[in-house]
């Protein structure tokens, strides 16, 4: 296991502090040392060279690279309001009492299945502790899981992870704006940067998952170890699913100004990915059990549960369900998806995922095309296997805008366009287009069921024969 | 791929290399670390050295689109030259038809590109030369290679000039300057030991900080001390026992001007023993530059320099002509004792140790110089020398007879002695003499100088001629008397040959060749005339005034404006008044430094002194002419004394005949003299100035 030891408070902030003194002490020494030189040129020898301005130049330039730059941290989040989901306030306020700490000032909503703690300091004015969840963590966990959520947030505060975090973010972000700023300048000046910022991430992120470590048995004392081992196994199976999800299905909805059911939609992506419908047909792979890397913030969930003493919860979650928690789940997926918005006082519309085809994927494919139509004017369904077979001539037909994709990823967006044209002309054609969450797109005119985009990579692949397309299309009535 | 992370989103635009990162870790890494150019030279090296079939076809397509390695940009890059100095774009690669290309970023210097910055995923704007900057993107292989190669040129010479630094703020230089003949050898401590060559300068480099020096002369030690060392551009220096003459001047610049030691300023002149230091020196122990780059409003630059006069024992000169005999006279001895008494150190000695006044010194250190070289004839001459200037003639003629008693037989001994004797024994040893040693040269040249001193003319040219042929290089010393004796004699053919003869030897000694030449100025007024033009353009331009002035050729204004040294051009003027007025010169003499009379020839103090001891009371300057001498005490007395009372004395009939004829001139002019004895004495001169220099010119000019 890399790095989960749980050094003590002191000495990780020993550490942390250390790590960022000794960023000014390298760069103030590095800068200085260039400064010297034309310095020590101009007082002991007959003046500064063309070498000692260079090197003076570069002093210059490396504390240029250091000056300090205000950057306020965007909250995260919204906040649930005053007087809404009293049932989930309660919960927090609960565990606060047992770990000891003050109640959080606000609690906020996110869409990402995540969970976060933070607290704000301000010169003049008091700062707020925010406590964050994930909305999916509502829909996936039972009350005590979230109980062990929340407490393990709170153990963040109780170990005092959040009087270190600034340190460590100041300490990161001074390095990652030094390097920005050196990297590129050729002269190797970024390079002792690099090494020191590499060692002091190393050792933040092996501090990062002690911590995490830590505030998992505050989770366990709190919720129970089982609750706590639930929350960890069901967060870590769905979170990757919860991300494919939102932004191949719910995004594109709120591009176009439209909320979907967000938990509805979940559940039947999922049962969908699940059954092996995904669009590659493949069932996903059960993942085994990893170390975590030297890279990553938190320890991975063997090494977590190994700490806590407990297998693997390899059901569901338990039947008291949290989001019984939530006064109207609707109103909380509307708060939490706005987050993401540019606008968060958008006006969305509330649609269900039987309106999704014709009020989302149609239009958004037609538009997507129209740009390219000319290279669409001629095609025909029965020619639509000629085109696959020269989908690089199509690659560089349907190209718009600047170049910068490779020759593999041009044609797997001239794919994308003919699976989005054999689509639309489905759809022109009669065919009920389905565009089910996790499903794949599909086409269906009584018996008859197509999938335009399985056909496609079909056609491409050569599984499918291009006289059998041709059969298909008379028989359907496609030219 | 199971857990690629791809945080820049590569691999989205670029999906071939999902492919290439199982194969190659290095690309794997470069995509995790979000950074599209360090994936873009992870593959190169795969490409290169690992890939093979497909890979490396799939790879080397991907390689040759840049732009597939775009990163985004925060603002446009710099675009700013003046005469073409700056930053500029240069290429047009990767041409796409969606109108972008791939352009370079160059620092630039007359529009030549020398440093590529970055590379640029460019448009051309709406305007003529403006641009879109869509990214950045790997620079070609090329541009990479050229990058790096400067990049490591310049990160080399920060590295070099840091050391050179560091290594300049630990150690300091110390130049030790040698101004004497010799060479001495150098050991300082903390430094390997260096020899210095007489007259140069060897910088020693040491750590900054306490030092001992010694300074050896052929083994032995002549010098030692401690020194503080300083690191900086403090210029430090050991002046070997004070011999050399360190300077330290200010030369300023000028727009349009040639460099010039501000001439209202006199350099700092540093003439003491041991360590010394300067301060913001620019050029040190190194001659400053003709030109240097100003701007034109600046006006003046000064640059402070600091060397030495590389003319041996240049500081004796300088205390000398600044009026410091006595620490003139006691460096100079410093330096023959050390020297091991070479002849021209003993003999700079003693003529300083004279002027001082310090008879006891000038006496024991030619006794210690003759006695380290008890063969050597010179060195014997030299002690006699002394001995007679402090009025020890008697001593002389017992030691020398006793010497000769205990040398019966040798030309040497009867030379030697016939030296100090009364003119009647001088004349029968040196007959002697020659009759043993009919070639010997000394007594060849002091038979002849007797013979000159007594006009006997033919008898002179007669030795000089045996001595010309048996010793041309012993001959030489004595060759202007030789033209003298045959211009007495009439013939001048055979002097303008001699002095012809001795022109051309090469390493003729300044002042013997500068009085050869006035002797051929001279010889020009006598029948058949010659034509002197081209003689006196080779004369070097400072020395041509004492040239003209004692040759007897007129002296133009232009002529004088080459004489920068001020005491110099003082003496020059005060002789030419005094060709036709001796009684103003003597005024205006009287008026200036005695560092001017210093600078007056042997005849024209002369002319002067005789003129001046004349008149009754004698003239006021007298005095200050008579403490400037070029002679001893004795001598000078023995002038005087002749021209008041007519007495003659060994010191007076051995002088230089020129400055004899002078004093002789100057009897003839003293009131009392009766008329019979004005006409021998004006004889006498006519005798004892047969090339009709200055002291003809002058018994011809002056008011009676």
């Amino acid at each position: 296991m890399a790095g989960v030891t749980a050094p003590a408070l002191r000495s990780r902030a020993a550490i942390l502090v250390a790590g960022w003194a000794g960023f000014y002490l390298l760069g103030f020494s590095l800068a200085g040392a260039l400064l010297l030189v034309p310095w020590a040129q101009s007082e002991y020898g007959k003046g500064p060279d063309l070498a000692g301005l260079i090197a003076g130049f570069g002093g210059l330039w490396v504390l240029w690279g250091m000056r300090p730059r205000s950057a306020r941290k965007p909250e995260e989040g919204l906040p649930i309001p005053v007087g809404a989901h009293r049932r989930l306030r309660e919960l927090v306020a609960e565990v606060s009492r047992q770990t000891r700490h003050p109640e959080p000032d606000e609690l906020h909503l996110v869409v990402d299945a995540n969970a976060f703690t933070y607290t704000t300091r301000s010169l003049f004015r008091r700062g707020k502790t925010v406590i964050g969840i994930g909305l999916p963590f509502l829909f996936w966990l039972d009350r005590d899981a979230l109980r062990s959520v929340i407490a393990h947030e709170m153990g963040h505060h109780v170990g005092g992870d959040l009087r270190l975090g600034p340190w460590v973010h100041r300490t990161r972000r001074a390095i990652a704006l030094t390097l920005d700023h050196l990297d590129g300048s050729s002269f190797l000046l970024d390079l002792p940067f690099a090494l020191y910022g590499g060692a002091f991430l190393r050792r933040s992120l092996e501090v990062s998952r002690a911590q995490e470590l830590q505030a998992d048995r505050v989770a366990a004392e709190t919720a129970g170890t089982e609750a706590t081992a639930r929350a960890l196994s069901i967060i870590e199976r769905k979170s990757p699913l919860w991300n494919a999800y939102f932004w191949s299905e719910i995004a594109p909805a709120l591009g176009r100004g439209f909320l979907l059911p967000v938990a509805e939609g979940f559940a039947v992506f999922e049962a969908n990915v699940r059954r092996g419908a995904g669009t590659d047909g493949a069932r996903p792979e059960r993942k085994h059990p990893e170390p975590s890397s030297e890279h990553d913030t938190h320890p991975s969930l063997g090494e977590r549960l190994a700490s806590l003493g407990t297998p693997e919860w390899e059901g569901e979650a338990g039947k008291d369900a949290a989001v019984g928690l939530l006064d109207d789940p609707a109103a909380a997926e509307d708060l939490a998806v706005r987050y993401v918005l540019v606008d968060a006082n958008r006006k969305l519309s509330r649609i269900g995922w039987s309106e999704v085809t014709e009020k989302i994927w149609l239009p958004l494919w037609t538009e997507t095309l129209t740009p390219v139509g000319y290279a669409f004017a001629k095609l025909t369904a029965t020619g639509l296997s000629d085109a696959c077979a020269s989908l690089d001539d199509w690659a560089d037909r349907t190209r718009t805008g600047l170049s910068l994709l490779s020759p593999e990823a041009s044609r797997r967006r001239a794919e994308r366009y003919l699976g989005m044209w054999l689509a639309v002309c489905l759809s022109r054609s009669g065919f009920e287009v389905s565009t089910e969450p996790g499903a794949p797109v599909r086409a269906t005119r009584g018996d008859v069921v197509v999938e335009p985009f399985r056909v496609v990579s079909e056609l491409v692949s050569g599984k499918r024969d291009a006289s059998e397309w041709r059969r298909t299309c008379a028989t359907i009535g496609l030219e | 791929m199971e857990g690629l992370r791809d945080p820049a989103g590569l691999v989205e635009r670029v999906p071939e290399l999902v492919e290439l990162s199982q194969e190659s870790p290095a690309v794997r890494r470069a995509i995790e670390k979000g950074k599209p150019h360090a994936v873009y030279r992870a593959l190169l090296h795969f490409a290169w050295f690992k890939a093979k079939g497909r890979s490396r076809d799939v790879a080397r397509e991907l390689l040759s689109r840049r732009r597939l390695f775009l990163e985004p940009i925060a603002s446009a890059p710099t675009l700013f030259t003046y005469n073409g100095c700056g930053f500029r774009i240069y290429g047009r690669a990767d041409r796409d038809s969606d109108g972008t290309y791939v352009s370079t970023h160059y620092l630039t210097f007359v529009y030549v590109p020398l440093f590529p910055l970055r590379s640029y995923l460019t448009a051309d704007g709406d305007t003529a030369k403006s641009y879109r900057f869509v990214g950045k993107v790997p620079g070609s292989l090329a541009t990479y290679l050229w990058q790096r190669l400067v990049a490591l040129a310049v990160v080399l010479s920060v590295a070099v000039a840091s050391a050179h630094a560091i290594d300049d703020s630990l150690h300091g230089t110390l130049h030790v300057t040698n101004g004497l003949a010799l060479p001495v050898h150098v050991e300082l401590s903390g430094a390997p030991p260096v020899d210095v060559p007489g007259g140069r300068e060897v910088p020693i480099r040491a750590s900054a900080g306490r030092h001992h020096i010694s300074v050896l002369l052929e083994g032995a030690p002549i010098e030692t001390g401690d020194l503080d060392l300083p690191r900086g551009k403090t210029v430090s220096f050991w002046n070997v026992l004070g011999a050399a003459l360190v300077f330290v001047e200010n030369v300023s610049y000028a727009a349009n001007a040639t460099p010039d030691a501000a001439s209202e300023e006199e350099p700092e002149v540093h003439c003491s023993a041991g360590f010394g230091s300067a301060e913001d020196v620019v050029d040190a122990f190194t001659e400053s530059p003709r030109t240097i780059s100003m701007s034109k409003d600046s006006g003046k630059v000064v640059r402070r320099r600091v060397d030495f006069m590389r003319t041996p024992n240049a500081c004796v000169g300088y205390l000398s002509a600044t009026g410091k005999t006595g620490p003139a006279a006691a460096l100079a001895r410093k330096i023959a004792e050390v020297g091991h008494y070479r002849l021209e150190d003993v003999n700079v000695a003693l003529e300083l140790l004279k002027r001082a006044g310090e008879e006891d010194a000038v006496v024991s250190l030619a006794r210690a110089a003759r006695d380290q070289n008890p063969t050597s004839v010179e060195f014997h001459r030299t002690y006699q020398s002394a001995m007679e200037a402090t009025g020890k003639r008697r001593d002389l003629i017992t030691e020398y007879r006793a010497r000769m008693q205990q040398n019966p037989g040798s030309a040497d001994s009867m030379y030697l002695l016939a030296r100090v004797s009364e003119p009647e024994e001088e004349m029968s040893l040196l007959r002697t003499g020659l009759g043993v040693a009919p070639h010997h040269p000394y007594l060849l040249r002091a038979f002849g100088f007797r013979q000159m001193c007594d006009g006997r003319h033919q008898a002179a040219a007669e030795a000089f001629e045996t001595l010309h042929r048996t010793d041309p290089v012993e001959f030489r010393d004595v060759a202007l008397l030789d033209v003298q004796a045959l211009a007495g004699l009439g013939q001048i053919d055979p002097a303008r040959t001699v002095v012809r003869e001795m022109l051309d030897v090469r390493d003729l000694p300044p002042m013997t060749r500068e009085q050869l030449v006035i002797a051929a100025l001279q010889l020009s007024s006598f029948e058949p005339r010659v034509a002197t033009e081209e003689m006196v353009a080779r004369v070097e331009p400072a020395r041509r005034v004492a040239v003209l002035l004692d040759g007897g050729l007129d002296v133009s204004k232009e002529d004088l404006e080459h004489v920068t040294e001020r005491a110099q051009r003082s003496a020059f003027e005060v002789a030419l008044v005094a060709r036709e007025q001796p009684a103003s010169a003597l005024d205006a003499l009287a008026k200036l430094d005695g560092v001017v009379v210093r600078s007056l020839s042997g005849v024209q103090w002369g002319l002067l002194f005789g003129e001046a001891a004349r008149i009754e009371p004698p003239h006021a300057v007298l005095s200050k002419l008579t403490e400037e001498t070029p002679l001893d005490r004795v001598r000078t007395e023995a002038l005087a004394r002749f021209i008041r009372t007519g007495e003659s004395s060994a010191e007076f009939v051995e002088l230089p005949a020129d400055l004899r004829a002078a004093i002789v001139l100057a009897r003839s002019r003293r009131a009392g003299v009766t008329d019979t004895d004005r006409k021998a004495l004006r004889e006498q001169v006519k005798l004892l100035d047969p090339l009709r220099g200055p002291v003809t010119r002058a018994m011809n000019a002056w008011p009676g």
